[in-house]
């Protein structure tokens, strides 16, 4: 059973969809190929300005996916740290699903902006 | 309110009103335990045996063949355990499918754990098994072949007479779990040569939480539930006499309006099927063939998580399932659609559909429409979509 914050972010998911020519991208499934998410960011000055999500996931995923675009907005990406204990406890429910391929998809995003930033630097 | 729309008979059927008037006098005033030997025991009893009969002669058995259990699981568990046990000294080898009823399935596996040997067969992309690999599994220890009548998600119907011949060629007892074919098809355990055949009320329009197991007279069972002589000392526990009243009211109704309710339920499945397929792009129908259950409907939806696509739907009014996931919550994938050949991914995207006798085609109309509106919102931020319908087209450049 989903608890209440699961359902109300289901219901209405922030930040879906993906931004236009975003300065970073990633896109992962999970172990079992039962869940795929991508996130796309919008980097300026170091901080991340925006990030959406686009997910075929159950809806545990999509409201984790919701709570970390809300999350990583307005962080410095040298200094972004997901802890997904934490992100567990916002939505209030004990469900087991792990959600570390959630984490690894923004972790991914931000390493293509790097990367993206390296080779314009060069 | 929002009016509700119920598409998930296969889980459970509503209680039919005919149903509860028989079962309400039962618990009111006929409410004595119906193995006590007073005047209300015997009066209980009497309404237990008469049940009994009404339920052997709708699969053409003798009243002494069925014996009641709390439910489908029960009845399946006790057959397959019972069975082997009671046969274990003409072997220890057990044949069953990959797409049973769990009941079946962890049976079987405690079944290995205490030393028993089980084959599971493998079935084709519609949920068929192979006869040549159920012949070739047959050992000379093989004692019970137990294979499902119709399958809960799909619906396929297996070919239980040519089961049957196969395995009493080799003087081995059939078990079949008939919970979603029973009472929408007739069911003839003698001529079909079923030697233990389990069926259950709620699936008909009667009470949850009474099943039954017909077992031919000529087969050895040995009881899981002890505790009392009730069932010719096999199944111990106080009986549900109002819960047998309701079962066999619930059998008698399911006989008298088979023809109606196979007909009904043939043109709402066709209606449904095509209204679908119109106006849902990239959607398929498994197990799309015409040996299955008209009513269950097993529907892949390209790019959609089926679990999310069941919220929304249940958010809009409307029950469905996603089949063998029931645990919700989860990120696990139906075995069942697993075994007939789908990746995980499209697994994942499979909600079952299962009409009822009272549905009716407004109610299709209306459920596809929602079905529609659920599905497009969850693609519009779906992130294998767009890909999947790539890969589809076969042109990477899109």
């Amino acid at each position: 059973m989903y608890s209440k914050v699961v359902l109300n972010l289901f219901a209405d998911p922030k930040n879906t969809g993906r931004i236009s020519k975003p300065d970073g991208i990633a896109e992962v499934y999970n172990n079992d190929n039962t869940a795929h998410v991508e996130f796309s960011i919008r980097v300026e000055s170091g901080i991340i300005t925006d990030c959406k999500f686009r997910a075929q996931a159950n809806p545990y995923i999509v409201a984790i996916c919701s709570t970390m675009t809300t999350m990583v907005k307005g962080k410095m990406v040298a200094m972004l740290f997901l802890d997904p204990y934490s992100i567990k406890t916002t939505l209030g429910d004990e469900s087991p699903v792990d959600i570390g391929f959630c984490i690894d998809c923004i972790r991914l995003a931000v390493q293509d902006y790097k990367e993206k930033l390296e080779k314009s630097n060069k | 309110m929002k009016e509700k729309i119920y598409l998930d008979n296969a889980s459970t059927t509503n209680l039919s009103a005919e149903v509860l008037s028989a079962m309400m006098p039962v618990l009111t005033s006929t409410f004595g335990n119906a193995s006590s030997i007073h005047s209300f025991g015997r009066d209980a009893s009497v309404l237990v045996e008469e049940g009994r009969a009404k339920i052997a002669e709708s699969i053409n058995a003798k009243s002494n063949e069925i014996y009641f259990t709390s439910s489908g699981s029960e009845a399946n568990s006790w057959a397959i355990i019972g069975i082997a046990n009671a046969n274990r000294d003409h072997g220890n080898h057990i044949i069953t499918s990959k797409i049973e009823h769990p009941s079946v399935l962890q049976a079987c596996k405690y079944l290995e754990d205490n030393g028993f040997e089980v084959t599971y067969l493998d079935v084709d992309g519609n949920g068929y098994i192979n006869f040549a690999q159920l012949i070739r599994a047959i050992k000379p220890t093989t004692i019970l072949i137990s294979i499902m009548a119709a399958n809960n998600e799909l619906g396929t119907i297996q070919n239980l007479k040519a089961i049957a011949q196969t395995a009493h060629e080799k003087d081995i007892i059939f078990h079949t779990d008939a919970v979603q074919l029973y009472g929408n098809m007739e069911i003839d355990v003698t001529d079909l040569g079923i030697d233990a055949m389990t069926i259950s009320a709620h699936k008909i329009y009667g009470p949850q939480g009474v099943g039954a197991l017909y077992l031919s007279n000529k087969v050895k069972i040995e009881p899981i539930i002890f505790g009392g002589n009730q069932e010719r000392n096999l199944r111990g526990g106080t009986i549900n006499t109002a819960g047998i009243v309701g079962f066999a009211k619930a059998t008698e109704i399911a006989m008298r309006d088979m023809k109606i309710n196979n007909y009904k339920l043939r043109s709402l499945s066709e209606y449904f099927i095509a209204k679908l397929t119109d106006t849902v792009e990239n959607i398929k129908i498994n197990a799309n063939v015409r040996q299955k259950l008209p009513h269950i409907l097993s529907v892949s939806f390209v790019g959609v998580d089926g679990e999310s696509l069941l919220m929304k739907l249940d958010m809009n009014g409307i029950a469905v399932s996603t089949g063998g996931a029931c645990s919700s919550n989860s990120l696990s994938v139906s075995y069942i659609m697993t075994a007939i050949g789908l990746k995980n991914e499209d697994a994942r995207s499979t909600v079952r559909f299962s009409l009822g006798k009272n549905n009716s085609f407004e109610e299709i109309d209306k459920a596809v429409s929602i079905i529609k509106k659920c599905v497009d919102e969850l693609r519009a931020y779906s992130s294998t979509y767009g890909m999947k319908i790539r890969k589809r087209k076969g042109d990477k450049n899109v």
